[in-house]
């Protein structure tokens, strides 16, 4: 049998001991695996279309402040082009804590991935446009989002988006079969907590 | 001699202890501390004399890591990848491209982690520029570099007291096909690079079981 002892936040005393609550440790307290609803051929898209769109909700169900952030990982990432044509995969995320938050949507255009091979004039005809083809690959990035202190109740509203979009010159080549393609695959959301 | 007083006694659990003195401290197992760093340089970095059409090519990096927990509590684990950079040269119209994937198991010995139909990095680029009149591709070579990355992953499993925890890391490149031997105007130019990949795990603490909640 323990005593007792008087203890602060993030700390617990029963009668079998005393040692540091659950709140005190670094832990993944939610996470979201959010899959691409739009890989492969695209057509020509002068705004950007979506490929991935989700969210996540946090709660802090503790007594204590929890300070939270967000660990986005993005798969590797592909486009494929033919000259002049742009193809480029934007994200963006938003967020917002309270106690009924309700996140803006994400306004599309923070980060970008893409390409683009242009071997003759951009005003150059279907007619007479050169052969050209690109294939660009990139592995897959993170980023770790600090979103800050929740209190004892707060939900965080967390929002992640990718789209591709072929801004600029869309001219198809008439001799040949062009090849306009985006792979986002998939994002993960991770959410950490420590102690605040 | 019996004593007609209880001394006031307060058990501790397992993230705390003590010293030898038994003066209350807290345990080198209660605070995220890194256990696994190892850094992995590539054996196949420059030319790239024939191609490699078939997956998953040639073997860049191979490296086994492991680590026991050696606490008296359950621990997660955060394995971070840290990719260096990634250059190449690839001429009209071929391709090159590295891929790379770990496994990972707890207790077992994980399989080899071959990055033929899955993986977890993959990067690299080609230019098709064509072919003039007599079917020779037209000069036109690529050059890219990618900056350093990393790539983080929290194990999904806690680590229990003396689980053994192994990853075994594989990068390896290759030239996704066709290939044209005259690339680049009969003057192929091929090179690739993946320098070294760094392999890090923290293990991270867990809730003893004395006092729960």
């Amino acid at each position: 049998m323990s005593m007792k002892v008087c203890v602060g936040p993030h700390m617990m005393s029963t009668v079998n001991g005393t040692g540091p609550a659950k709140t005190w440790y670094p832990q993944v307290i939610k996470e979201a695996f959010l899959g691409s609803q739009k890989d492969g051929k695209i057509e020509r898209s002068p705004d950007p279309v979506t490929m991935i769109d989700g969210e996540l909700l946090v709660t802090n169900n503790n007594a204590a402040p929890i300070y939270v952030q967000m660990l986005l990982h993005r798969a590797p990432r592909s486009i494929v082009s033919t000259n002049p044509v742009t193809v480029v995969i934007h994200d963006a995320y938003s967020w917002a804590v309270g106690e009924n938050p309700q996140a803006e949507y994400p306004s599309v255009g923070l980060d970008t991935f893409g390409g683009k091979l242009q071997t003759d004039k951009a005003s150059t005809s279907p007619d007479d446009l050169d052969y050209g083809v690109y294939f660009l690959d990139i592995d897959d990035t993170q980023t770790y989002i600090d979103i800050g202190q929740m209190d004892p109740g707060d939900v965080l509203h967390f929002r992640y988006i990718a789209a591709v979009q072929t801004p600029g010159v869309w001219t198809e080549p008439s001799d040949t079969t062009p090849r306009y393609e985006a792979y986002a695959y998939w994002a993960r959301l991770q959410c950490l907590a420590v102690p605040a | 001699m019996s004593r007609d007083w209880t001394e006031p006694n307060v058990c501790i659990d397992e993230n705390l202890t003590l010293t030898a003195d038994n003066q209350l401290q807290l345990a080198r197992w209660s605070i995220p501390r890194p256990v696994i760093d190892v850094m992995v340089t590539s054996t196949a970095d420059g030319k790239v004399t024939a191609p490699q059409p078939v997956l998953p090519g040639v073997k860049m990096m191979d490296q086994q890591v492991s680590w026991k927990n050696d606490s008296p509590l359950p621990a997660s684990l955060r394995i971070t990848v840290t990719r260096g950079t990634r250059n190449w040269v690839v001429s009209n119209p071929n391709a090159i491209q590295l891929r790379d994937r770990w496994t990972r198991t707890i207790n077992t010995q994980p399989d080899e982690p071959f990055t033929t139909s899955i993986s977890n990095g993959r990067t690299g680029s080609a230019v098709d520029l064509g072919t003039n009149s007599v079917a020779e591709p037209n000069p036109g070579r690529q050059w890219l570099w990618m900056g350093a990355a990393e790539s983080d992953e929290w194990l999904p499993q806690l680590l229990q007291p003396d689980d053994v925890f192994r990853m075994w890391y594989q990068c390896y490149y290759w030239t996704p096909p066709p290939w044209s031997d005259n690339a680049n105007k009969n003057s192929p130019q091929h090179e690739v690079y993946s320098r070294y990949t760094r392999i890090m795990a923290w293990a991270f603490p867990q809730q003893g079981t004395l006092v729960k909640g």
